[in-house]
């Protein structure tokens, strides 16, 4: 009996690197899904992140004096070149947009949960790792835009604990010299956070390949499982390339304008501003708190709320999957989003200004307030959840607090009234000149707000409780 | 369908291998995305990876996104 070559020789393939058993193997049919393959789509990115890398490294010169140069040649003088740097920066981009996707959903379907925690904890590492490449990239051209946003980056080092600070500072931007910084930016982009990406790449293929995909939080329809080759490869290249294909239209649309080279005089003269990716952190450390020696609370807090995602498997611990049965992480991931969106904004809008107190915590409170209610507003209507799974009132048939339009108007009240006068507090203690009794007032109404709050959510939580109880 | 995607794939090539890609950059980049849509298009078609049956709707949709994305190439090269 004739064997077919090609088959012959795919099965030396697998049959020598071992890949049969270890790689590869089937995965489920459910997992044929665009959400599914986030994380896949951000893998492309990298790839082409490199290969376009790759190819500029041919032309640029990691130097102070001819970085810039070299950039605009590759540009203007190297065939393609234009349509180069535009795909390297907007594979940048969608990089860091498909990580924080890939997170979020994770976040949503409880992808961290048993067995899969060390998958969460390298993939946050990962997209550390990924902001990681935004930030030391972003000097390389040596622009005026860019070398100053990156300076603001590096005079935060100075606010870590005096040693650590100093070790980070020299370890990130060398001496103190122009050059150093250049360099030990360029060996950081090209060498060292390529090598940790792929490690850790690595790690989680392989926990992937032991773990296989997350079921649906709505339990699988069917358990089939479809190969990779064909069926899973040619997904991949279907997605990969329509993928590709968007940052080329982008990229084809709106190429690359390189700003101005960076020299200290023209430096004096401009804002600086991250790229999008930074700019809820930049709003943050302008409110007017965080000014001068109060940038320790804001980097402390934004340090708390990386570690937070990062250890989250250990924290929501609870076996319910679905976001309809987390009512409270839902809640609060969709609060986390909100605020994202609006820092970024905002950010964006505000270039260089201090932003009062008041206006922070208003705005904060806001943005919590407005998607806190739709979100009960969600619960409320759909009754199924938000993102499918089991249905929260036809199962459980409970009764909910937030579930009554009557209860949820009167929870925005105390709610919009601690925010209010929260706002009042900051902003009258910031001034300096206050009463005694605006102060006692404001402070008496925010309790009692507090108060109010806790009393109704632990209404909804024993509520819950009781209906669990009854199923 | 097939024919028609196989034909514009080939004539599209056809039309790239005429351009002086490294002038026309914007207009390479444009066209390359539109014949990676067809790419994306032809293996739904011919292999459904994903699909249990026929769907036209995406075969539409692939079919659509490859035009605009060629109508944008013909604009930029107009430029």
């Amino acid at each position: 009996m004739s064997v077919n070559p090609g088959r012959r020789f795919v099965e030396w393939f697998k049959s020598r690197f071992g890949l049969r058993a270890t790689v590869l193997r089937p995965v489920p049919e459910y997992s044929m899904n665009p959400f599914y393959w986030l994380g896949a789509l951000a893998v492309i990115a990298f790839g082409l992140q490199v290969l376009t890398g790759l190819l500029m490294l041919i032309y640029y010169v990691p130097t102070t004096d001819q970085a810039y140069s070299s950039t605009l040649y590759i540009i203007q003088s190297v065939p393609l070149g234009s349509l180069l740097e535009t795909v390297h920066l907007y594979g940048a981009y969608a990089m860091i947009l498909l990580a924080f996707l890939h997170l979020f959903r994770g976040y949503f379907v409880s992808a961290q949960k048993k067995p899969r925690e060390m998958m969460w904890v390298v993939g946050m590492l990962m997209g550390l790792v990924t902001l990681g490449f935004g930030l030391t990239g972003y000097l390389l051209p040596w622009t005026v835009v860019s070398k100053s946003a990156t300076d603001v980056s590096i005079g935060m080092l100075a606010f870590m604990p005096a040693q650590i600070g100093a070790v980070m500072t020299f370890l990130i931007a060398g001496g103190g010299s122009a050059s150093a910084e250049l360099t030990r930016f360029f060996d950081l982009h090209i060498v060292v956070l390529p090598a940790a990406l792929l490690s850790l790449l690595a790690l989680k293929l392989y926990m992937f390949e032991a773990h296989g995909a997350s079921q649906p939080v709505a339990g699988a329809k069917s358990e089939k499982q479809v190969p990779w080759f064909p069926t899973v490869y040619l997904y991949f290249a279907m997605i990969g390339s329509v993928f590709v294909a968007f940052i080329l239209v982008a990229s084809a649309l709106f190429p690359l304008n390189l700003p101005a080279e960076y020299t200290a005089a023209a430096a004096a003269g401009y804002t600086p501003q991250p790229e999008w990716y930074f700019l809820w952190v930049y709003q943050l450390l302008k409110f007017a708190s965080f000014e001068g020696s109060g940038i320790y609370y804001a980097l402390g807090g934004v340090t708390i709320l990386l570690a937070g995602f990062v250890v989250l498997p250990f924290i929501d611990r609870g076996t319910r999957r679905s976001p309809s049965s987390r009512p409270l992480y839902t809640t609060v991931g969709l609060i986390m989003i909100g605020e994202l969106l609006a820092m970024t904004v905002w950010g964006y809008l505000t270039p260089g200004q201090v932003i009062p107190d008041a206006q922070a915590v208003e705005l904060i409170s806001a943005v919590a307030l407005v998607v806190a209610g739709l979100s009960a507003l969600a619960f409320r209507v759909r009754g199924r959840g938000l993102v499918g799974g089991r249905s929260l009132g036809a199962v459980h048939a409970i009764s909910l607090p937030f579930t009554n339009w009557g209860v949820t108007a009167i929870f925005a009240i105390p709610l919009i009234l601690g925010s209010v006068c929260l706002a009042n507090l900051v902003s009258v203690l910031s001034s300096g000149v206050f009463s005694s009794l605006t102060v006692g007032a404001n402070l008496a109404v925010l309790l009692a707000s507090f108060y109010a709050m806790a009393w109704m959510m632990r209404s909804l939580i024993m509520a819950y409780r009781r209906s669990l109880a009854r199923t | 369908m097939e024919t028609l995607l196989a034909t514009a794939a080939a004539s599209i090539a056809v039309y790239l291998w005429f351009l002086d890609t490294s002038a026309l950059q914007r207009v390479f980049g444009a066209m390359l995305a539109s014949e990676l849509v067809i790419f994306a298009t032809a293996v739904y078609v011919y292999y459904k990876p994903t699909m249990l049956g026929p769907n036209t709707k995406w075969v539409v949709m692939g079919c659509a996104t490859a035009a605009v994305f060629l109508l944008i190439a013909v604009q930029l090269g107009g430029q």
